[in-house]
């Protein structure tokens, strides 16, 4: 088998002889998904949730649960080859001689599910209102996939891959529903929540004459039925196409990979629903809110664009384990595992990823375009608002109103100014970026500054002169100057101090021997230390007016750390001074201007423009306020660490005619930080303000300050029933309550972990299998192989594969492999289904089974409705109420009465008339 | 003229029943219906359509919005900047409404409504049981009980929900959007007309101006000065919007036209024909 798996490596050189046609298939069912967990963990989640009700009921309080889910996941793919000559236009537009092979794929995959959480509890002591809680929640889920492709590729009589077509319908849609009623009780107070809520969303983006042709014809199939791992990398010139073979079998395909471009429809639906919300919780009339909010979002047009998605396409085969396969039609075919193929042809899915990526992009572009409104802006501010960053940070009060410096590049392009000298490249032209640079900072607490930033250590002559040249010419090291021994043979590297000698230095000046080599630089390029490359660095320091607040002068770079600040084998710079002056509280502006000198030439080697930054210095405060009905707490706190004794903390609350009602104020006193909290009683209904700042000793001016608002009223709110509520349950029994049913809880965990036999596994091994080809160089099918400890094989799921046992030890996942007839069948059935009906077996789906489970557990369900969009239940009148639709067309106690009713009362009225009319006559 | 059968007390008792069962129609269907139905016709919120549905009966009120082709909507009201109606606040040195939510008072002008209607309907069925005693009076009662039913039907409860929805201002100063509007756009224009409908009334509105919101803080001082051009940056900020708010009365109501009519096809006996009788 091993040879008849490794000989057809060259039949692929050539266009097939015969037209080749496989179906395969793979579904799930996912009724069999707790089955499936059960084979493997041995736990029973029906049992388990029928424990944890138990627990419930014996802790003191009822807990049902219940879930139900139905569904299905079938994949199909049909390959044919069509070997007749055909024509298609390359790239360049040339047309060529070419042979198809199409793959034509159906994805339907459906799951609806449904869950229940039915909870209550109630306690009423003598003297004393009742104490509950009930709680209903009922789910439903409902989920579609539907993906249509058809993929034809195009392959010249060199078996090249030359392009391919594709037309792919991809639809996903989600609808989740939620109905909520909750009903809490306690301190006198009750509060009814019943709502429904839904998800409702449908994507679908359709790309149809999707056409990738590439650069020239790619021998990615040959190269793939002759190695054991291929990959294709795409290039953009030419001259760079090749095909790199290592000797382990590896290859690498440089190939230019053409254009995509095609035709796309999308659409983009959602609907979001909120029904049954009491008005009257929130002070309108009592009643119910009733909110949909949705949209449609439909486009179409075209694409192009370079087809990347190709480049890392790969093809791993393991070829140390050939398979035989039987793909339905009774006869063998050898094939290999492709671990890093996807279960179908890589090509398709990588064009697939191209098209879906495109279309989707051009789809979104276009619905932008529809809006009206540059999305990409429009959101970015969004962000900004959430998050608090950038420009649109600046307004919300508790920042230090820092705002963002942009940096514009060389080519008008802008990035934020903390970008620049960042050690990346930021402006597209790279422009952000200078070799040399120095940066300030202050600390936020302390008057200090902080220099940091960039030396261009590569570009400087930062090196040691290793040698010293006696007067006789020989070469000793430096090292052995002046180290008490004679290393030149003359003698002239130590100092005589009975006939003193003397060192000239590189700029010609004089310094005595004995200064030499004694870790101290006397000459001004430091040569007298060995040094071959000094620099120093100059930094001036002003404020926003130009007023100097420090000048460093001798910050010097060479390559011993102990002669010099830095020794330049780092690009990094980093150092720091004391402020000299009295820096003021709050944002203050600091400019560097910086350059970098050659010492021994005093040649400025690089000059760094003027930057400037503003920071925040000083202690920092918070606030808050709460409005509870008509009592107003206001708390204003500080955080120092800086041990600030020269300011003070203001708190000053207002009312809605802005004027002052309460202020205090507390000092920084150099030990804690101070905080002010207040809480009054309000008067009148209004907006009422707090303002919180900060004011430096001797200064008129807040150095920091924020003001937050909100509004009192004498209605109530539902928080307030709601406190009350809480209050009465935390009192109650019901703590205790939890307590024991977390104990129950614990026990039955760890009663189901004792007595819950785990089977087993008896896979030791196992194996993603997309079934390579080698004859075909094609994908023709897709298997999960499985290894006992004995080395023997099972088929967890695929073909039939010889020397492979389908009498598995253990079914962990209920996978149905289906290939030719019955999945040709399969596929055409499936084709035509596109709603969640069509493809799951709703009927199935039987929620009296859900219901049965929860009769057992003694739950009434005479009022439960599981009804998609219906309210859970009708326990408590506001769940029966209608929408204002309803209500508006509700025809009353005499539906009959309308203009066609007061006519046939007319006619009633005549008949009578008549009637007596005779009667007199 | 109509035919008009003989009197009877049969007929009487007949016709209060009726007027009865009328009576309690009336009570349980909607009385009022209000619906408003706006679009964003220009601007950044543009196509976005906003219905909502009003309906109000005995003792509710059930509110239905439907926000349709959202999303327009939905990104321009995350993307604006909604400090800068504050700005104008000031600025403009225009004080605007308290807002403190619904008070106390908006129940109260619908609670005073119902229980003019509810005490008419009421009233309206007791004097059809005084009319079958055939005492002097009892018909003039009837008519007034019939006609205080209509007028707190057709003009208190409406006049009650209108000013529930004003609270202390005028309709139009609390309609939906007004807070928005009238803090932060400039260079409004805005335009109102009432139509009288079937039972009801019907008022259109539209509205345009330029949205600070949209407008960079650096610019908002020019666009309050001054219009921006026409395809300049600022000029996206235009937004256009059209509304129409109509109040109907619940299709039910018309019922209680049968009560005049029953009296003249049911007739009982009045004092006076009782009398010529005997």
């Amino acid at each position: 088998m091993l040879l008849t798996a490794l000989a057809p490596l060259a039949a692929v050189q050539a266009a097939p002889d015969e037209a080749s046609e496989y179906y395969y298939g793979v579904e799930y069912d996912w009724t069999s998904l707790d089955s499936d967990l059960q084979n493997v963990t041995g736990l029973d989640v029906q049992e388990l949730f029928t424990e944890i009700m138990e627990d419930a009921d014996n802790a003191g309080f009822n807990l049902d649960l219940g879930q139900l889910t139905t569904g299905s996941t079938n994949v199909y793919v049909h390959q044919t080859e069509d070997i007749s000559a055909q024509t298609v236009e390359n790239l360049n537009g040339t047309d060529v001689q070419v042979w198809s092979r199409t793959s034509d794929v159906t994805l339907r995959h459906g799951v609806l599910s449904n869950a229940i959480i039915m909870t209550d509890w109630s306690e009423t002591t003598f003297g004393s209102s009742t104490t509950s809680f009930d709680v209903d929640v009922v789910a439903t889920a409902e989920n579609v996939l539907t993906v249509d492709i058809l993929y034809t590729e195009y392959l010249n009589d060199a078996y090249e891959l030359v392009g391919a077509d594709m037309n792919i319908d991809m639809t996903v849609g989600a609808d989740l529903d939620l109905g909520v009623d909750i009903s809490l009780e306690g301190g006198g107070e009750d509060l009814n929540v019943d709502f429904d809520t839904g998800i409702d969303f449908t994507y679908s983006i359709a790309s149809s004459d999707a056409e990738w042709r590439l650069g020239q014809p790619s021998p990615i199939y040959i190269q793939a039925a002759q190695n054991d791992h291929t990959q294709m990398f795409c290039v953009d010139d030419a001259e760079d196409v090749e095909v790199v073979i290592e000797g382990s079998g590896d290859a690498e395909i440089h190939d230019l990979c053409g254009e995509l471009s095609g035709t796309f429809a999308g659409t983009a639906d959602y609907e979001l629903s909120l029904t049954g919300l009491p008005t009257e919780e929130f002070g309108l009339d009592a009643g119910e809110f009733d909110i949909t909010v949705s949209d449609n979002l439909a486009e179409s047009g075209n694409y192009q664009g370079d087809a990347d998605e190709l480049d890392g396409t790969s093809f791993s085969m393991r070829s140390d384990t050939p398979l035989q396969v039987d793909l339905g039609d009774g006869t063998n075919l050898n094939v290999v595992a492709c671990d890093t193929c996807p279960p179908g042809s890589p090509m398709m899915f990588a064009m697939m990823g191209g098209v879906l990526a495109q279309a989707s992009g051009a789809f979104g572009e276009a619905v932008a375009e529809e809006l009206e409104a540059n999305i990409e802006d429009s959101l970015a501010d969004v962000f900004e608002d959430l998050f608090g960053i950038g420009d649109s940070a600046e307004g919300n009060g508790m920042d230090n109103g820092d705002t963002t410096p942009m940096f514009t590049c060389d080519d008008g392009d802008l990035v934020r100014l903390n970008y620049v000298n960042d050690g990346e490249e930021d402006c597209n032209d790279g422009s952000d970026e200078e070799d040399f640079f120095v940066y300030v900072s202050t600390y936020s607490t302390t008057p200090s500054y902080t220099f940091f930033g960039t030396v261009p250590h590569e570009e400087l002559s930062i090196e040691s002169n290793d040698d010293f040249l006696c007067d006789d010419g020989s070469l000793i090291s430096w090292y052995q100057v002046n180290n008490g021994y004679n290393n030149c043979q003359d003698g002239s590297d130590e100092y005589n101090a009975s006939s003193p000698t003397t060192f000239t230095c590189a700029d010609g000046t004089t310094i005595s021997f004995d200064a030499v080599n004694d870790d101290t630089g006397d000459c001004t390029g430091f040569d007298d230390e060995g040094i071959d490359g000094l620099y120093t660095v100059q930094v001036t320091l002003t404020d926003e007016d130009g007023n100097v607040l420090a000048d460093v002068n001798d910050y010097t770079l060479c390559d011993d750390y102990s002669l010099c600040n830095n020794t330049g084998y780092s690009s990094y710079l980093y150092f720091s001074l004391p402020n000299s002056g009295e820096a003021l509280y709050g944002d203050n502006t600091l400019c560097v201007e910086s350059s970098l000198t050659n010492a021994t030439s005093s040649s400025v080697m690089y000059t760094s423009a003027p930057v400037c930054k503003t920071s925040y210095t000083g202690p920092n405060a918070f606030g808050n306020m709460y409005i509870d009905g008509m009592t107003m707490t206001a708390n204003a706190n500080t955080y120092d660490f800086a041990q600030t004794d020269d300011a003070t903390l203001h708190l000053s609350i207002t009312n809605n005619q802005d004027v002052e009602i309460w202020s205090g104020t507390q000092a920084f006193d150099g030990t804690e930080s101070p905080s002010i909290s207040h809480e009054m009683d309000l008067s009148e209904e209004g907006e009422y303000c707090m303002e919180i700042s900060m004011v430096q000793d001797g200064q008129t001016e807040a150095f920091w300050m924020d003001t937050r608002c909100d509004d009192a009223t004498t209605a109530g709110t539902p928080s307030d029933r709601l406190e009350t509520i809480v209050e009465a349950l935390t009192d109650s029994g019901l703590v205790s309550v939890l307590e024991t049913f977390g104990e129950n809880l614990e026990d039955t965990f760890t009663t189901f972990e004792n007595d819950t036999e785990t089977p087993e596994f008896p896979y030791v091994d196992g194996m993603w299998a997309p079934l390579w080809s080698n004859e075909k160089a094609t994908i023709v099918g897709v298997a999960v192989y499985g290894y006992d400890e004995d080395d023997n094989g099972y088929l967890i799921t695929g073909p039939a594969t010889t020397d492979f046992s389908e009498e598995l030890p253990m079914t962990f996942a209920s996978i149905r492999y289906v290939t030719g007839v019955p999945a040709m069948e399969a596929q055409v059935t499936m084709v035509e289904a596109n709603s969640l009906a069509d493809i799951v077996d709703v009927e199935e789906h039987d929620l009296t089974q859900l219901e049965d489970a929860l009769v057992e557990a003694g739950v009434d369900v005479s009022d439960l409705d599981l009804t998609p969009g219906t309210d859970s239940t009708d326990e408590d009148e506001t769940s029966t109420e209608q929408t204002a639709e309803e209500l508006a067309e509700e025809d009353g106690l005499l539906p009959f009465l309308s203009p066609l009713s007061m006519m046939a009362v007319l006619g009633l009225a005549f008949v009578a008339f008549n009637t007596r009319r005779e009667h007199d006559e | 003229m109509l035919p008009r059968p003989t009197p009877r007390l049969g007929w009487g008792v007949l016709r209060t029943v009726f007027i009865a069962l009328l009576a309690v129609h009336v009570f349980i269907s909607a009385w009022l219906v209000a619906s408003v139905d706006a679009v964003y016709t220009e601007g950044r919120p543009a196509p976005t359509e906003i219905h909502s549905l009003v309906a109000i009966d005995k003792d509710r009120t059930a509110i239905d919005v439907s926000v349709e082709r959202a999303t327009s909507l939905f990104i321009y009201t995350l993307s604006r900047d909604s400090d800068a109606a504050a700005e104008i606040e000031v600025d403009g040195d225009e004080e605007s409404p308290t807002k403190n939510g619904p008070s106390s008072s908006q129940r109260d002008y619908l609670a005073l409504g119902r229980g003019l209607v509810t005490w008419t309907l009421i009233g309206l069925v007791l004097a059809e049981v005084a009319s079958l005693t055939r005492k002097k009076g009892t018909n003039a009662l009837r008519i007034t009980m019939f006609s205080a039913a209509l007028l707190a039907l057709f003009v208190a409860f409406p006049a009650c929900y209108v000013l529930s929805l004003s609270d202390g201002g005028s309709v139009s100063e609390n309609s939906p959007g007004n807070e928005l509007e009238g803090s932060a756009f400039v260079h409004t224009q805005s335009d109102t007309s009432t139509h009288l409908r079937w039972l009801g009334v019907e008022i259109q509105a539209s509205f345009s101006g330029y949205d600070l919101g949209l407008v960079e803080p650096a610019n908002r001082e020019n666009v309050t000065a001054t219009a921006p051009q026409p395809g300049s940056e600022d000029a996206s900020s235009f937004i256009a919007f059209e509304s129409s708010f109509a109040v109907e009365f619940g299709k039910n109501l018309d019922a209680l036209l049968y009560v005049p009519f029953l009296w003249w096809v049911l007739p009982s006996n009045t004092s006076k024909v009782f009398t010529e009788e005997e």
